[in-house]
């Protein structure tokens, strides 16, 4: 191992935090080399002096704040929502569900042809071709232009 | 047994149960928030947002872990938020430099190998590394927080954070090496 990667290790040897191959491996370089040696001293001084700070105690204030803000909260709407979803364990997770099923009821809704439009257009279309009936055909089976029933339905205009 | 009884007595609406909640935990928070946030007036703020989400939220808190578990996470998101909110607001207002804490050991005076004496104060000390720390990138800087200064396991920490073990040993490895470069250009007179 160069000097680079040992001394990148050193914290993580002090610390203890290395499989113990490389324990003993930084352990007898660390004993050959000095210049890795005084590394791991003057990180050892950094590291470990400031190690475990004291707690930082909060402003004795504090809790009469929070008193404040609960009552600001339990003023706004928020919490009414917020108590009846508690009271009623209404979870969140139905909601996305309800979102897919309203947009595929809005795409039916949008995708479904219009009841007036599409009688009008079977009228048009069985007056033009006449012989709906002869092939079978439901007659209020609209049938697009290019599309295999209009030619058969052609076919059997023609044989008239 | 005496965080659950705690957690029914609050849902009982028995008013010194939550002033007993709060005694117990404030300090946890605080210090989670400052070592985060790095200044009081923001832990502060981020703890009282902390107390308030666990009030909205602890009729809902169904013991699948620790009660200090749970403070740990909410406090620890909560930083976040409040950091990302800091940091938009700072960029926002084109005031990139104010605040910024993250490269104070290279401007602070008297750190540096070729002060006078060459000796370094312990708060000198205590400042170098803090600032390194904050210059982390915030998972290795968390996990960091949560192992050194709040000494929770490693399994603890995987809880807070919401990853696996080996995530956060692999997190607090590169938090290591990358200290270790960072801290090796200063050195302490022995």
């Amino acid at each position: 191992m160069i000097h680079e990667e040992i001394q990148q290790q050193l914290l993580l040897y002090l610390d203890g935090e290395l499989p113990d191959e490389e324990m003993r491996q930084i352990r007898e370089h660390l004993s050959a080399c000095a210049v890795c040696a005084q590394r791991r001293d003057e990180l050892a001084s950094l590291w470990q002096s400031e190690r475990r700070l004291e707690k930082v105690k909060p402003s004795p204030f504090l809790w009469t704040r929070l008193q404040a803000r609960i009552k600001e909260y339990e003023q706004t709407p928020a919490f009414a929502w917020d108590l009846k979803r508690s009271m009623q364990q209404i979870p969140l997770r139905p909601f996305p569900a309800l979102a897919v099923i309203a947009a595929i009821v809005v795409g039916i809704y949008i995708g479904t042809p219009r009841e007036p439009q599409r009688n009008a257009r079977v009228q048009a279309v069985s007056q033009s071709v006449g012989s709906v009936d002869e092939l079978g055909l439901d007659q209020f089976d609209v049938i697009p232009p290019g599309a295999l029933g209009s030619t058969l339905v052609k076919i059997s205009k023609t044989q008239r | 047994m005496l965080e659950q009884e705690l957690i029914e007595r609050i849902r009982a609406d028995d008013p010194r149960a939550f002033k007993e909640l709060f005694d117990s935990n404030v300090t946890l928070v605080h210090n989670v928030c400052f070592r985060m946030l790095g200044n009081r007036q923001d832990a502060e703020d981020v703890t009282q947002e902390v107390f308030l989400e666990v009030c909205k939220s602890l009729k809902r808190f169904r013991f699948e872990s620790k009660l200090s578990t749970w403070f740990y996470r909410i406090a620890v998101n909560r930083s976040l938020n409040h950091q990302r909110k800091r940091k938009l607001e700072r960029w926002l207002s084109l005031d990139f430099d104010s605040n910024d804490k993250s490269d104070e050991v290279f401007d602070a005076p008297g750190i540096s190998e070729n002060s006078p004496d060459g000796a370094m104060e312990k708060k000198d000390t205590e400042r170098i590394v803090q600032a390194a720390i904050n210059s982390l990138p915030d998972q290795q800087r968390l996990a960091l927080l949560l192992h050194r200064y709040e000494e929770l396991s490693y399994e603890e920490i995987a809880k807070v954070m919401g990853v696996t073990v080996a995530s956060v040993e692999s997190r607090l490895h590169r938090a290591k090496q990358a200290l270790a470069k960072k801290l090796l250009p200063f050195k302490k007179e022995l």
